[in-house]
């Protein structure tokens, strides 16, 4: 979906918040445990990568740009909790009211075989290994980006789009996001292409620039067609 | 889904902290027997004391000391990698691309925040933003100049990699000069977070 997420190319946002090197981890508790909810939520199987990414796109852009990145995360997570009926939303809306308001404490529970089930989970998940698709494309093939804009979750980006690159790796063939984010498993061919940076931004673009993406077959139809 | 639609979450985020929100899902998820207390401690002690920019710095520095290894690390990284660091190569699939003096290379998601975790760790904050994620793909000689004081050289290419897929990439640097008599070890120390993202240049051409 042409959401606010894809934000390659936009002007605008300013300075970017470097922290000079500082290692990262987790800036506070909470982030740390939205992650481990992450683990929960993929590795119980609710939702794949795919349907998590889709879920952060589907908040209101304004919420989005005021959220910081680990509230998206809260946000995604409870939105796939809840469509799945893990989680039940009176219970929710009460409990978060009691944490704000300092009267709840997180309950206490081991069990020390299941973070071993969520790996497994979480790596079935990410697991982008499809059956084996005839490619239509070789390298050193030159593409054009289809000019779609699908309502659902895509991982071409707004910006390669209509643009003419060369495919310069064959990566095999995955599952498509695309599908994946809606429930269904469709394998695709994957290719790496490669666009010049004048082909994405024109005559202004900076020299000696070339920018890569791994895209999926459909998203691509041979350059000499669209001419 | 009658329930969940009387409910409107990105409503309540805006309306609540996200640090009641995660604990209020926490507590239900621990009460659900979907998480455990334990394993939160454990994911959040793995990424705290375990997967860091430590692992890629070693895989880095073994590269620069052994032709064989850098060959084997650019052919398949997270084999090469899982020779040298404990990180379990089914984990995540990872490209190294490596610098020369004509051609740098950037590591950017612009969709989200896909990141070599496994070999770097969590990814720093600036990464995740919509700054950095806006500018890398277009103006990256002049944000790596103005951001990162990293002035390429006009003869210098860039190539940025936007990581849209599973795959995920990682920076080779070149060597920095001067350093032919220090070991594995020391060079280790020199290897940083962001010369393996591709927002700091090592070597020649800096």
């Amino acid at each position: 979906m042409d959401g606010i997420h894809d934000v390659a190319g936009m002007d605008g946002f300013g300075p970017i918040p470097y922290d000079d090197g500082e290692e990262e981890t987790f800036h506070e508790r909470w982030e740390g445990e939205t992650y481990a909810a992450f683990v929960a939520t993929l590795g119980n199987g609710f939702a794949s990568i795919d349907e998590f990414r889709h879920s952060i796109e589907r908040m209101p852009p304004q919420l989005y740009l005021e959220s910081s990145y680990y509230d998206r995360w809260v946000t995604a997570l409870t939105r796939l909790l809840l469509e799945n009926d893990a989680i039940d939303p009176d219970d929710f809306a009460a409990l978060t009211e009691a944490f704000e308001a300092g009267e709840a404490s997180v309950p206490e529970r081991e069990d020390p075989d299941l973070l071993g089930e969520l790996k497994a989970g979480v790596a079935d998940a990410y697991d982008s290994d499809a059956s084996t698709a005839e490619p239509a494309f070789a390298v050193g093939d030159a593409v054009v980006v289809r000019n779609d804009h699908p309502e659902g979750h895509t991982r071409c980006p707004r910006y390669v789009r209509r643009a003419r690159g060369e495919i310069v790796a064959d990566r095999g063939t995955h599952v498509l996001p695309d599908a994946r984010a809606h429930g269904r498993d469709e394998g695709e061919p994957l290719y790496q292409v490669a666009f010049d940076g004048e082909e994405l931004w024109g005559e202004s673009a900076e020299p000696g620039l070339e920018v890569t993406l791994d895209l999926w077959e459909s998203y691509l139809e041979p350059a000499d067609t669209t001419n | 889904m009658d329930d969940t639609d009387a409910f409107d979450v990105d409503e309540h985020a805006s309306e609540h902290d996200p640090q009641s929100r995660a604990r209020a899902l926490q507590s239900l998820l621990v009460e659900e027997e979907l998480l455990s207390s334990d394993a939160v401690d454990r994911i959040i002690a793995t990424y705290e004391d375990e997967i860091g920019p430590l692992n890629g710095a070693r895989v880095v520095a073994r590269a620069w000391t052994d032709p064989d290894y850098r060959e084997w690390l650019l052919e398949d990284a997270m084999a090469a990698a899982s020779a040298v660091v404990d990180v379990d190569s089914d984990a995540i699939d990872v490209e190294v691309v490596a610098n020369s003096a004509d051609k740098h290379h950037l590591v950017v998601c612009t969709l989200c925040s896909c990141y070599p975790w496994a070999l770097l760790g969590l990814p720093p904050t600036w990464y995740k933003t919509p700054e950095y994620r806006s500018r890398a793909v277009k103006t990256p000689r002049r944000m790596l100049r103005e951001e990162f004081d990293v002035d390429l050289p006009g003869d210098v290419e860039i190539h940025v990699h936007d990581s849209t897929s599973e795959l995920r990439y990682m920076v080779l640097p070149q060597r920095p000069p001067g350093t032919d008599d220090l070991g594995e070890e020391e060079l280790v120390e020199l290897v940083t977070r962001d010369a393996m993202i591709g927002v700091e240049r090592l070597g020649e051409g800096a």
